[in-house]
């Protein structure tokens, strides 16, 4: 059960690491701005915590803080 | 004439502000002493060290002779008269190249003062040159740059941290009592920090901003680094007040070191003092020395009469998803034209932490702005309707690694995070105390917040606190260059 636990979340860490990827890339097409390939691993890793900060902006009750 | 007589290897540089301009005003020492004796360190010290990035030693020599004549003739132009600073790189002086420590700026040449220049320079200070920072304020500790990064003087292995990393260096080290740099999420008080120098982030809109390099124009504050608190305190009273060219500036009073309202004297009796440990006490990655710090700092707070109270934080994580989302929206407004045009002039750490702001919509930024009243609110409401000092940490480690840095960023967590970034949100002042040292050598201390344009609060339980913990006779062991 443990395993398929930690496949289970790995599994989901990775689809929302995928979908992260492409929607990066589908805005930088919109913005028309090509990244160097070999810097885009660092741009990647810094925009899934941002991505995931605004989610969680989304979801803060302003009168709660 | 004593602190001249004693002369050992910095003797002069151990003058704090107030003493040298005493001494300035009598005739016993020179402004041309002083800048003299820094330079000399600097030439000593600084090869190792890689403070400055530019020193200017035939305009610091003229301004200091201009100084001595000025205060021979009785003009006197206010607490840092006669005194050597130095400039963090993204501040415009008049004739002097801004590099920003970035090959894209590296040969622009300012064609005026920026304004915490001119008001330094008006105030009778004399500029000794530019100081080492992280590309545009932002990047990290790179090799790909053009001037190596700054090392730590109390362990050249470790960072000093930035991106005001010169600036924490020059001061710790001894060369200059002040220093000027920039703060938008911690970049002033991280240097501070782990370097064991005072550093003052002032209320937001203190100190105009005019001529210096942006990064993030709703969280980027000016301000000063000090040895001490009365020298950090001296200092800002110079370059703070309100600047027509930066309308994000605001008249209000400025605490006058010589008025004695500062509370540079020590006294807390009545100081209404809040803390909260939520932010990093049950975070099993903090130091427990520095947790143990502040806890020392506090009992010793109300043991001079200081009512020491506990309050409720609104929760960090949201204070830094909002910061991180506004600072990476307008970083990459900021540099956009460049990030398109010149990636590869950038260095990787910088353009890897500036691109990530290009998938920031316009309304996850406006909810963050949102958000951000929110939290500056629940300060006012919870924190500081009764307080005058808000004590928590500051950083929750002792400096990095130079080889905690991979090729890529980021680095693992701790080695790039402060808990600075709330009061670069709201604005509110912060400022960085030395409490001594880690087990391990390096300087540890806290963070003091106070209300928007509460600065002289800050002053106040600074000055007790560094009085006893402050270990402001410690300086780092440098190495003299061989050549």
């Amino acid at each position: 059960m443990a395993t398929t636990g930690k496949a289970g979340k790995a599994g989901k860490a990775g689809k929302e690491e995928d979908t992260a990827a492409h929607e990066f890339a589908v805005t930088l097409a919109r913005l028309g701005i090509e990244m160097p390939p070999d810097l885009a691993p660092g741009v990647l890793a810094g925009y899934r915590p941002l991505r995931a900060m605004m989610e969680l902006l989304r979801t803060v009750e302003i009168a709660d803080v | 004439m004593s602190e001249l007589d004693t002369a050992g290897p910095g003797a002069l540089a151990e003058l704090s502000v107030a003493r040298a301009g005493a001494l300035l005003r009598t005739g016993a020492i020179s402004s041309v002493q002083l800048v003299e004796h820094a330079l000399g360190l600097i030439e000593a010290y600084d090869q190792e060290l890689h403070s400055f990035v530019l020193v200017t030693r035939d305009l610091a020599l003229r301004r200091a002779r201009q100084a001595d004549r000025e205060l021979r003739e009785g003009v006197d132009r206010g607490p840092l008269h006669g005194i050597p600073y130095a400039l963090k790189d993204v501040f415009a002086a008049e004739g002097l190249p801004t590099t920003n420590q970035s090959w894209l700026t590296l040969s622009d040449v300012a064609a005026q003062d920026s304004a915490v220049e001119a008001r330094l320079r008006a105030g009778g200070g004399v500029l000794l040159g530019k100081l080492a920072t992280y590309e545009f304020a932002l990047g990290g500790p790179s090799a790909d740059l053009p001037f190596p990064p700054a090392r730590n003087p109390w362990n050249g292995e470790h960072i000093p941290s930035g991106s005001s990393s010169g600036a924490g260096v020059a001061v710790a080290a001894g060369f200059l009592r002040v220093a000027f740099g920039s703060d938008t999420a911690g970049s002033m008080r991280g240097p501070a920090f782990h370097c064991g120098t005072v550093a003052l982030k002032p209320t937001y809109g203190a100190v105009s901003g005019h001529g210096a390099t942006p990064l993030s124009h709703t969280m980027d504050h000016f301000g000063p680094l000090g040895w001490t608190v009365a020298d950090t305190a001296a200092a800002f009273q110079v370059v703070a007040g309100p600047d027509p060219r930066d309308p994000r500036t605001r008249d209000a009073p400025v605490p006058d070191v010589r008025s004695g309202l500062t509370g540079l004297t020590g006294d807390v009796r009545g100081l209404r003092v809040a803390y909260s440990t939520a932010w990093y006490g049950a975070d099993p990655a903090t130091l427990p020395e520095i947790t143990e710090a502040i806890e020392r700092a506090l009992a010793h707070l109300e043991k001079l009469g200081a009512i020491v109270e506990e309050c409720e934080l609104p929760p960090y994580e949201v204070f830094n998803a909002c910061g991180r989302i506004i600072l990476a929206a307008e970083g990459f407004a900021v540099h956009e034209a460049n990030l398109r045009a010149a990636p590869r002039e950038f260095g990787r750490f910088t353009y890897q932490k500036l691109m990530p702001g290009a998938g920031v919509g316009a309304s996850d930024l406006l909810r963050a702005l949102e958000v951000r009243r929110g939290l500056a609110a629940a300060l006012d409401r919870r924190v500081f309707a009764d307080h005058d000092v808000l004590i928590t940490a500051c950083g929750q480690t002792t400096a990095a690694r130079f080889d905690d840095f991979p090729v890529n960023w980021p680095p693992p967590r701790l080695a790039n995070d402060m808990q600075t970034i709330p009061f670069a949100l709201t604005g509110h002042p912060a400022m960085s105390l030395p409490l001594g040292f880690a087990g391990n050598g390096l300087p540890i201390g806290l963070q003091l917040v106070g209300p928007r344009f509460g600065e002289a609060s800050l002053f106040r339980a600074g000055t007790a606190l560094e009085a006893e913990f402050g270990r402001r006779d410690t300086r780092p062991a440098l190495t003299a260059s061989q050549e």
